[in-house]
């Protein structure tokens, strides 16, 4: 009875097969060489380019910057100027613009009857005030003290000094007592109106004429009999 | 073909290192610098263009201002003071008054009393009073009434151009006049130096 295959114990030796392992190593090294030489490749070329166009912005920074520098009008800038400087100077004498009628005016209203002008000295002290000297007259101390109070309750008037004081008699008219004294009144411009008028309507090519409505409101500080009236 | 031996990939590695920091650093930096300048230009540029814009604008508004008012401006402070119409002038508001006429001189220029600092041509911020116009001393003298020395007064204050009371002196005389002696100011305009335009550049 022939033996099966299947009934055989013993292992049948089949034919023998090798197997080949092939062996697929990829070493660090060599991975990090080639990705750092493939960087170092790629890097260049984009510096290179990214350079190049970084040097083609600069020209035409260059280009546009000294284009708006040539746009530069000299001749505007000079007449601009002129013209700012001329506007600013002239505002700023207008601003310092005082009238001295008004002052006058001023000083009128702040005279008393009995107290006469012999001189009187205005000197402006730059943009800031206006110091006047006078040389006043009165018939007695009273008087003088009347019209030192007068002066200071003038609001034009910040300052108020008599000096000199003297008495004298005056014989020439009789036996009369006479009280001169130099008065020393400090009036800042800012206390001191002035309306401009309308050039339009001056007759003069260049100058200015009178308004005269402000005028004649007080009696003048210098009269022929060299008496005030207030 | 890649070279696979260990010296062609120390020479690969050497070569990529070598690549970096004797081509690409280098023009990395140079690239920056290249950059800041592009920055700085840019800001230049701005400032020029503001500039340009700045001054367009003030010469536009400039034209706007008609010739009338121009010659106004140029007559209230002139270039330069006519030291010939100035008291011709003074003479007419004078003559206008009736007064008796003594003396009209030209003096001089005043004294300045200035800085060294002048207004910035394109900006109003500045303090005005760094940049005062010369100002001229005119002596006038004349008798008349008291009435009359106010009329001349008011007349000298609305001229066209200023001529400011400086010094003033009233004294009696004969006659029941006043004789008037004055010191009238009036100003031309100063030209300030050019300002100087910086410009960045590399």
């Amino acid at each position: 009875m022939p033996e099966t295959s299947s009934s055989s114990f013993i292992p049948r030796q089949g034919s023998v097969k090798k197997v080949r392992k092939t062996s697929r190593q990829v070493y660090i090294f060599t991975l990090v060489g080639y990705v750092l030489f493939f960087s170092a490749l790629v890097s260049s070329a984009a510096v290179f380019l990214y350079q190049r166009h970084v040097d083609t912005k600069y020209q035409e920074k260059v280009v546009q910057l000294n284009s708006a520098i040539a746009n530069f009008s000299d001749i505007k800038m000079e007449e601009v100027r002129s013209f700012n400087m001329r506007l600013l100077q002239s505002k700023e004498r207008i601003e310092n613009t005082v009238s001295a009628a008004t002052l006058l005016e001023s000083l009128e209203k702040a005279t008393a009857q009995s107290v006469g002008f012999e001189s009187f000295a205005l000197k402006r002290i730059e943009d800031e005030k206006f110091e006047l000297t006078a040389e006043l007259n009165s018939p007695s101390f009273d008087s003088a003290l009347f019209q030192r109070q007068l002066f200071e309750r003038e609001p034009a008037i910040d300052s108020v000094e008599f000096e000199d004081v003297s008495l004298a008699e005056n014989v020439e008219e009789g036996v009369q007592t006479v009280v001169t004294f130099r008065a020393i009144l400090g009036v800042p411009l800012e206390n001191i109106s002035y309306e401009a008028v309308d050039q339009d309507n001056l007759s003069l090519p260049n100058v200015a004429t009178t308004s005269g409505s402000t005028i004649g409101s007080s009696t003048p500080i210098f009269t022929e009999d060299n008496q005030q009236t207030l | 073909m890649m070279p696979t031996g260990l010296f062609s990939q120390i020479a690969l590695v050497a070569l990529s290192v070598g690549v970096i920091f004797m081509y690409v650093k280098p023009a990395l930096d140079e690239v920056k610098k290249t950059q800041d300048a592009i920055s700085v230009y840019e800001t230049e540029y701005t400032k020029v263009y503001q500039v340009n814009e700045k001054l367009n604008r003030l010469f536009n508004s400039l034209n706007v201002v008609n010739l009338d008012d121009k010659q106004k401006l140029l007559t209230y402070m002139p270039d330069v003071v006519d030291t010939v119409a100035v008291p011709r002038d003074i003479k007419a508001i004078t003559d206008k008054e009736a007064v008796i006429l003594r003396q009209i001189k030209y003096v001089g220029l005043k004294q300045k009393e200035i800085d060294n600092g002048y207004i910035d041509p394109l900006l109003t911020s500045q303090p005005i009073g760094q940049a005062l116009p010369e100002a001229h001393v005119f002596l006038l003298n004349f008798e008349g009434s008291y009435g009359q020395v106010k009329a001349v007064l008011r007349n000298l204050e609305q001229n066209a151009y200023p001529l400011e009371v400086h010094n003033l002196a009233i004294e009696k005389s004969d006659g029941g006049f006043l004789n008037v002696t004055m010191d009238l100011i009036t100003y031309d305009r100063i030209t300030p130096p050019a300002p100087v335009i910086e410009t960045g550049g590399s």
